[in-house]
């Protein structure tokens, strides 16, 4: 404190310096606050953004395995150039959106707006 | 439901150093330009941030107001949550405009509150009418019945507030003299310019700030709407009872 | 206009069968003018003070009315007989804030009296005229806001406390222009038996406001 009298001296940092100086840290304080508010909210965007991309890998995964048994099964064997369309039975609709191109191109949920 | 969909985070840059610049200009013209008051001295620093914040939290809860007033009209959930931030961000300010001003009360008067200045009171009253609204959100389960309610509520708070300052006023004969008034028509030509770029400073603030909660709150619904899209509704996690608009 | 006087008329039948609200009221008034003789500690009051506790005092009963004012709609299915009516919304915020200030007309023509026998020092007849003015802008006021406050409430979980919570703030400046207006009336000296026209103008505003942004906003609060 005594270092901040030697570089501003001319502050008056009395009585009234003293009320001015808490209505301005009350300022601060506020934004702060509310920084750290929004910091929770980041951070657990963050953490929501971490799971939906380990949910739709996971996904992948299981249509990964699906198809290859798929393919095991049928005696020509050898990788087509598209996955069988096994995995998308209107029953499984998680397995049906997640088609190569499909998880990638978020672009397509952007515009789309469902009853939240 | 319209289609188009909105980036709030748009210019959100290029706004928030805007406000850092004004907003240290401000201080600097403050502390540095503006004459110490012939009464007050250096306590009348104080009206610099206290009164910025009071009108910016004022406009800003009528703001909301009006854009209830556009979810009302549409349906549009997007504007229940400009209406929802708007007022939680205006709520922020107000209390700060309450602390400062109470601060201001103790340094020129010797009382942490006076009764006896009518836009102190007045404030205090629109500030408590506000603090009921995450309430009541909070206690209504069916997300569009909240936005509606809590749109209805927002109008009727918004022209609530220029109401409860006529009668306030009128209600308190003036025992201290008013150093301050809301035009601030009273004030000298520098101290008037210094107000000004604080005022400007504040709501470039609050323009911010809502602009950035915005583009929080919009990124949140995205990944909750991609992960509908990717992964199929089941995989939604039910959303928890709250009082923000999702 | 017809379907508001049935509405009323229901709902003023309905009070008078079961004596539900009034009573309550009217028994809340006077123990809160008991508490008021205790709390202050003093047997007569007059002026601002009175003006003061008649406000408070009114304010507390009517909060019951407000509370009460939509459970029988809301408890046996009126609202969805209603909105299945082809008839006009506001109908039922018209009924709703008519049979409300009835409910507060009914108070305080026993509370008011009950105030002057209490604990009103000065008499209470030559200021009654202007009180009476007063106390209808005051309860117009409260009928309005209770009706709107009442609407949203009753379909939060926590019915009981969002309403007044809402309610009182909102009503401050008419309870503020009441008691200020009612004050002079209640001196010792009373030069006049009108109240200042500077509160009646006021809450006459503020009625008239709240009149119109109520008819605008309560067809919201309907609809499902």
């Amino acid at each position: 404190m005594t270092g901040l009298y030697a570089i501003a001296p001319a502050l008056p940092l009395g009585k009234a310096g003293k009320f001015v100086v808490a209505a301005y840290i009350v300022f601060v304080a506020l934004i702060l606050v509310y920084v750290a508010i929004m910091a929770a909210r980041a951070q657990r965007l963050e953490s929501e953004l971490a799971q939906l991309r380990r949910d739709v890998e996971a996904a992948r995964a299981v249509e990964t395995a699906r198809a290859d048994e798929a393919r095991e099964e049928t005696p020509a064997g050898g990788r087509g150039p598209r996955p069988p369309v096994v995995a998308s039975q209107r029953d499984d609709v998680a397995a049906a959106r997640s088609g190569e191109p499909g998880w990638r191109a978020g672009g397509t949920a952007t515009g789309e707006r469902g009853p939240a | 439901m319209p289609s188009r969909s909105t980036t709030y985070g748009t210019g959100l840059r290029g706004l928030s150093i805007a406000t850092l610049v004004v907003i240290a200009a401000a201080l600097t013209m403050v502390f540095y330009y503006a004459p110490l008051d012939a009464d007050q001295g250096f306590i009348q620093k104080i009206f610099y941030i206290h009164v910025p914040l009071a009108i910016v939290s004022l406009l800003g809860f009528v703001f909301g107001g009006l854009m209830a007033v556009g979810y009302l009209l549409t349906g549009d959930r997007r504007w229940d949550m400009r209406s929802y931030v708007a007022i939680h961000l205006s709520l922020i300010f107000g209390i700060g405009a309450l602390v400062t001003g109470s601060i201001w009360a103790k340094a020129s008067w010797g009382h942490w509150w006076v009764w006896s200045e009518p836009t102190l009171v007045s404030f205090l009253i629109v500030v408590l009418l506000f603090c009921t609204y995450q309430p009541l959100r909070f206690s209504i389960e069916d997300p569009e019945r909240q936005s509606r309610y809590a749109s209805v509520f927002a109008i009727v708070a918004g022209a609530f507030v220029p109401l409860n300052f006529i009668a306030v006023r009128l209600a308190q004969q003036y025992v201290h003299p008013r150093v301050l008034t809301l035009t601030g028509g009273n004030l000298p030509g520098s101290m008037m310019l210094t107000f000004l770029v604080s005022l400007i400073g504040i709501a470039m603030l609050f323009a911010t700030l809502w602009k950035y909660e915005m583009a929080s709150k919009n990124a949140r619904s995205q990944v909750r709407r991609l992960r509908r899209t990717l992964l199929g509704d089941d995989a939604l996690a039910p959303a928890g009872r709250s009082a923000a608009p999702s | 206009m017809r379907t508001a006087l049935v509405l009323l008329r229901k709902d003023l039948r309905l009070e008078l069968r079961t004596l539900e609200t009034v009573p309550a009221m009217v028994l809340l008034a006077l123990v809160t003018f008991i508490v008021f003789h205790f709390g202050l500690d003093r047997d007569t009051i007059a002026g601002q003070e009175a003006a003061g506790v008649l406000v408070a005092t009114l304010l507390f009963a009517a909060m019951l009315g407000v509370n009460r004012l939509f459970v029988a709609e809301r408890e046996q299915g009126g609202f969805d007989a209603f909105l299945l009516a082809p008839v006009d919304r506001s109908a039922m915020l018209l009924a709703k804030a008519a049979g409300l200030f009835i409910f507060l007309a009914a108070l305080e023509v026993v509370a008011v009296p009950a105030f002057g026998l209490f604990l009103l020092g000065p008499s209470l007849a030559p200021p009654l005229p202007g009180l009476i003015a007063v106390l209808a802008l005051a309860d117009l006021a409260i009928a309005v806001i209770g009706t709107l406050v009442s609407a949203i409430a009753i379909h939060t979980r926590a019915r009981d406390l969002i309403g007044p919570v809402i309610g009182l703030p909102l009503l401050l400046p008419a309870l503020i222009a009441t008691a200020r207006a009612a004050g002079p009336l209640l001196r010792f000296t009373h030069a006049a038996g009108a109240p200042p026209g500077k509160w009646l103008a006021v809450l006459a505003l503020y009625d008239l406001v709240f009149a119109l942004l109520a008819y605008a906003v309560f067809d919201f609060l309907l609809e499902d």
